[in-house]
């Protein structure tokens, strides 16, 4: 059994797994941390094993090697902990399109909790948080796209689970309402829950995420803060620069493209330390230029250099 | 949990007209339109029949056989009785052509073939046995008559309507005759039809059993209810539980509508139930049965087209086998022994034998059938459910 640190709200170790007849791992030798009151985005290429993963993280099914560990009950199955814990925001629309909204949560709440008067008031609750109140008594399939997707989110809010999965919660909805959910999801995260977001959309996945998981073939090819991954600064030096006073000023080995240097800005803490690097070396600089490099770009370059 | 559940399968059944017309409209047509079919009596089926009598050769019998054809209740067109209409030889159902040497061969036990019977071509295997039966009948009658006149039993009686009356008289022979079942029910021809039209309609719950578990299967919804602190089984046997209560709704409906209701319209004694109790047991036997093969079926299906050609199909099927829509009695001996061993037949038999207030032993041996058939088909469908439920993944 892993230790677990506190902050960890599951933890994956070497992970292994093997569709029947599929000659290949779908997942192969998958190590990560699961943050606790932070939202961890899991991203790749259709195909890149992401759904494996979740299905795995969810107990729906067993991995061939390695351990998924859920730190509110480290020493029970991934199944008990899901239960217990977990709640699911699949990218369709997992509910019953001819139930009103609120007959939706009475029914999906009485599979986890039984005290009629705690129900009531879980229900007015998440109407109330996932801003549904106008529609609680319209039939979920006269819902616009962006209702659906609230009461999606608020069925699985209704389990008052400390852990949510969330599969491209905003799939197929304008803008605005996509601000909404976006919206809702910050306000989660502030209130301590843990998410787990997969989405193609990067824009949102930097937005939200405090961890990214990018996934390749079934290996992990990357991973890092969404944020940490996001700017960089590109210092061009003099040509008559001393590269070896220069390294020794910043601690690590910079890679000299001809005189010019592209230093990541991590997080905003070392933002400082990096300026005060920057200007001790002042006097061999030509020139500075700050860029921001997207998630996006970031997706892109990784998936190309490791050809997934 | 099992009232929101039942809360839920009756607002998605009563959101779907599908299924509300197979488990309510369906049957309630079929039961009018069967106890109409099996309330026809003869004389109202023979009235509609017409024969025409063809005399080319001049016989002398043809208005006397006319007025026998006419007494079994056929309609009769004769060129003595009423004048022939310019299509009507066309449009009979029937065609007696007297031919040469009919009125020697009458009395005399010889000849052949000196009446043609010629029924048309559109008229049904069984109404045609009838037909010829009553022509013989009629041919028999006239047999007598030609006799009776010969022997001098007609002498001061002028009339042709009191010689075949007279003849009618002699030839009666239901003094001999007494139906044993005369005062029990099961004489009704509702009897027949609605227990088994109401049976149809219980075991087509698998419909929207089917649509629902493939939804939940589709949409997410039952990878969703896997997180939930609820076992697999604990959903399915709570599925099953509120299909059941609403079945037995069903149950209760078709009852009252078939019972009483249709007879009343058809102008047919209402069907009384005479033990309660077996009838209620009927009911648990029934609406268990048909929920298990439901969920067997839909457990087996994985789209909306195989469960509409399996569920709907092995339904059709099973009625068929069962003698819903061909009575058991005129069926082949090897399709009858295939009939005792439907799902469907030992249910409309438990239901007719309540109602009937036969054989209670029959009842019991109906019943222990049910529930068997229910324990094997609701514990195989909870397997393949459970291994169906095992391969979800996330999308």
């Amino acid at each position: 059994m892993s230790v677990i640190e506190q902050r960890e709200a599951i933890s994956l170790t070497n992970i292994k797994f093997k569709y029947p007849n599929n000659g290949h791992y779908s997942l192969d030798d998958i190590s990560m941390t699961i943050k606790s009151g932070e939202c961890t985005g899991i991203i790749g290429q259709n195909g890149a094993g992401k759904s494996t993963l979740i299905s795995i993280l969810c107990g729906l099914i067993t991995p061939e090697t390695g351990e998924v560990v859920y730190a509110a009950n480290p020493h029970e199955t991934v199944e008990f902990n899901v239960k217990d814990n977990v709640a699911l925001v699949p990218q369709e629309y997992a509910f019953y399109p001819e139930l009103t909204v609120k007959q939706n949560l009475e029914f999906f709440i009485a599979l986890s909790e039984k005290n009629k008067h705690k129900r009531i008031e879980i229900i007015d609750d998440v109407i109330t948080q996932c801003q549904l109140s106008m529609v609680k008594n319209t039939k979920a399939n006269t819902l616009s796209g962006g209702y659906k997707r609230r009461l999606n989110i608020a069925i699985a809010l209704s389990k008052q689970p400390s852990i949510i999965f969330l599969d491209e919660p905003t799939v197929g909805i304008d803008p605005v309402s996509r601000a909404h959910i976006i919206e809702l999801l910050q306000s989660l995260k502030r209130q301590g829950l843990t998410l787990i977001y997969t989405s193609h959309m990067l824009s949102e996945v930097e937005a939200l995420c405090d961890d990214v998981y990018l996934l390749g073939n079934g290996r992990l090819i990357g991973s890092g803060g969404a944020d940490e991954n996001a700017s960089y600064v590109t210092v061009e030096f003099k040509p008559n620069a001393p590269q070896l006073e220069i390294n020794e000023i910043f601690s690590i080995p910079l890679s000299f493209e001809n005189n010019n240097v592209s230093i990541k800005i991590t997080q905003s803490h070392s933002l400082g330390l990096q300026l005060n690097q920057l200007s001790q070396c002042s006097q061999w600089i030509e020139r500075l230029h700050f860029s921001h490099r997207s998630l996006e770009q970031l997706y892109f370059d990784v998936c190309q250099e490791r050809s997934c | 949990m099992l009232i929101q559940s039942i809360k839920k399968e009756a607002i998605l059944i009563f959101n779907d007209l599908h299924s509300l017309a197979v488990l309510l409209l369906l049957p309630i047509v079929f039961m009018v339109i069967m106890t109409m079919a099996l309330s026809e009596k003869q004389e109202s089926m023979t009235k509609k029949i017409t024969v025409h009598i063809v005399n080319n050769e001049n016989s002398n019998y043809e208005e006397i056989l006319a007025k026998y054809v006419l007494l079994s209740g056929f309609d009769v067109v004769s060129s003595k009785i009423v004048p022939l209409k310019g299509s009507a030889v066309k449009q009979a159902d029937v065609t007696l052509t007297i031919k040469a040497g009919f009125d020697d061969a009458l009395l005399l036990r010889q000849g052949n073939g000196h009446l043609i019977i010629n029924i048309h071509e559109q008229v049904s295997p069984q109404i045609r046995l009838m037909i010829e039966q009553l022509i013989s009948v009629s041919l028999s009658k006239l047999k007598l008559h030609a006799y009776m006149s010969s022997v001098g039993d007609f002498d001061g009686i002028t009339t042709l309507a009191e010689q075949s009356q007279l003849v009618t008289q002699s030839a009666d022979v239901s003094y001999l005759l007494m139906s044993a079942n005369k005062e029990k029910a099961i004489e009704q021809p509702t009897l027949f039809s609605i227990p088994s039209w109401i049976v149809f309609g219980i075991y087509f719950i698998v419909l929207p059993i089917s649509i629902t578990l493939i939804n939940e299967r589709q949409n997410g919804t039952l990878v969703r209810i896997k997180t939930y602190p609820i076992s697999t089984s604990g959903y399915f046997i709570n599925k099953a539980m509120s299909y059941g209560i609403l079945s037995v709704m069903q149950f209760i409906l078709l009852s009252i509508v078939g019972l009483f209701v249709i007879p009343l319209i058809l102008n047919e004694a209402p069907l009384v139930v005479t033990q309660y109790a077996w009838y209620a047991l009927a009911g648990i036997g029934v609406v268990a049965s048909a929920i298990g093969f439901a969920f067997l079926l839909a457990s087996l299906v994985n789209s909306f087209d195989q469960a509409i050609v399996l569920g709907g199909g092995v339904n059709i099927i099973l009625a068929a086998l069962s003698g819903f829509m061909v009575p058991i009695d005129v069926m082949p001996d090897g399709m009858k022994i295939i009939a005792t061993f439907s799902p469907m037949y030992w249910s409309s038999e438990l239901i007719r034998q309540s109602l009937s207030g036969n054989d209670w032993q029959l009842m019991l041996i109906n019943f222990s059938m049910l529930c068997v058939f229910f324990v094997v088909c609701f514990s195989a469908a909870l397997v393949v459910f459970n291994r169906k439920s095992r391969k979800l993944l996330w999308n």
